[in-house]
């Protein structure tokens, strides 16, 4: 069970960065702005959580598979490699963190944002000092929901990234695997982890939200 | 000294303002929603007219003309410090790091623990430094956050309805406060209110305000003494009109 926990960790902790990275500049521009752009952005970042995993990893496939832009552009591989489980995991586990921290920024006051600017805080400042902090509850239980169903993620990782011992077969791949061999133990173990960090995040959610009161 | 003439249209009626003020401190009278804290948002940045002048001193904060590219100075930039209504200190701050933060902004953290003491000692709250702001009354909230805004040194004080929901002593005592500032920081205090009695006992130059207008402007005792019209006359209430035959 180390390799595949290994597995998962690297590749929760890849999604993680990029839900963070992405997640709170677009939760905060979604938060202010009205207009088409915003719209269609909300709509390309929500999508994922609500196709079905294998359309999910069909798309994924053709935006990750040789020759198309993006990876010409990033001049790297990702099909079959850690780095695509993680696109995979991010795509599922990014919806939550937007939609969580979406509705924390909207509810900081604007006008508690006003004031800093009066005190000579650049926009920078305003979302550092202010607008941050203020959302931290928000934004943290949507990190947690994020990396709760990106460690959960089995269908479109199972189509981008395979199940490559040691690179891309994470914990609940490792686990179908398992039961498909008939290997009990190992399926046991697995289903005790996912079951106890499942458990420890809800647990860990439910206080972000009472302090949020 | 302030110069203000700016035009910018409202939902109901269309802002037309044009004032001046010296280092003193004046009031901007009006009914609710005519205009008053539109016209503060102006001047401070937070809101941006379509067209006028906003000048500070020798310091242009905002030129707009038709068809020619305007100067908006940042908000950060305009030195002109702003009293929200019911204080508005940040809460996840103590009242000392609400009046550090300007300090720490214009790069003087040095001498700001020092400063912050003395402003927050000066407006009698130096034993809550260390308090949340959710631990301390409304009073002393604005009195925090008046130091917050006087901390940064500002070239004018902005003021919305600062003594409402106070009650009558912590009212009467944060006026002394406010009274005091134009005199003995010589920092002019523009101050908005709707509340006559505020108007009586503060204002050395008072601005009417109706529907986005200023229908008089001048010395305290000058309006007071000829409201221009029945109009401003009942807006000053029973004490300042007579009815009878003309």
């Amino acid at each position: 069970m180390t390799e595949p926990l290994l597995v998962s960790l690297r590749v929760v902790g890849m999604a993680l960065g990029a839900i963070a990275l992405l997640g709170v500049p677009i939760a905060l521009y979604l938060a202010k702005a009205r207009g088409v752009f915003g719209q269609v952005l909300e709509l390309v970042v929500l999508i994922p959580m609500f196709l079905p995993p294998t359309v999910l990893g069909y798309f994924l496939l053709v935006a990750l598979g040789s020759g198309s832009p993006l990876v010409e552009w990033l001049g790297i591989e990702l099909l079959f490699t850690t780095a695509g489980a993680a696109v995979a995991a991010t795509a599922v586990g990014l919806p939550l963190m937007v939609m969580s921290s979406r509705a924390a920024f909207a509810g900081v006051d604007p006008r508690l944002e006003s004031v800093a600017r009066t005190l000579g805080a650049s926009e920078w400042r305003v979302f550092v000092d202010v607008t941050l902090p203020l959302a931290r509850r928000g934004v943290a239980a949507g990190l947690l929901l994020g990396a709760a169903r990106a460690t959960g993620e089995f269908g479109a990782t199972l189509m981008v990234a395979g199940s490559i011992p040691g690179r891309t077969r994470t914990l609940p791949i490792a686990l179908y695997d398992a039961i498909q061999l008939g290997d009990g133990d190992v399926a046991l173990s697995i289903v005790l982890a996912l079951t106890g960090w499942s458990v420890a995040a809800l647990l860990l959610l439910r206080r972000f939200e009472r302090g949020r009161r | 000294m302030l110069e203000v003439e700016i035009r910018k249209p409202l939902d109901h009626f269309d802002l037309d303002v044009r004032f001046e003020m010296k280092s003193e401190l004046a009031v901007i009278f009006g009914r609710s929603g005519a205009g008053k804290t539109q016209t503060l948002e102006c001047i401070a940045g937070l809101s941006r007219p379509v067209e006028g002048l906003i000048r500070l001193g020798r310091r242009v904060l905002y030129r707009g003309e038709p068809e020619k590219r305007s100067i908006d100075m940042p908000s950060r930039l305009r030195k002109v410090g702003y009293v929200f209504q019911d204080g508005l200190l940040f809460p996840h701050m103590t009242l000392r790091q609400n009046v550090l933060y300007p300090l720490m902004r214009c790069g003087r953290a040095h001498d700001g623990e020092a400063r912050a003491e003395a402003l927050l000692r000066d407006l009698g709250i130096g034993h809550l430094a260390d308090y949340m702001p959710g631990r301390v009354s409304g009073g002393q909230r604005r009195r925090a956050a008046i130091a917050r805004a006087l901390a940064g040194e500002p070239e004018l004080l902005l003021m919305d309805e600062p003594f409402v929901h106070l009650d009558r002593v912590v009212k009467a005592r944060l006026m002394a406060e406010v009274e005091r500032i134009p005199n003995e920081r010589g920092t002019p205090v523009l101050l908005v209110t709707h509340d006559l009695s505020v108007l009586t006992r503060l204002a050395a130059r008072i601005i009417v305000l109706e529907q986005g207008q200023v229908v008089q402007a001048g010395p305290r005792d000058a309006v007071l003494g000829a409201p221009a019209g029945a109009q401003v006359a009942r807006l000053f209430g029973d004490a300042f009109s007579y009815e009878g035959p003309v």
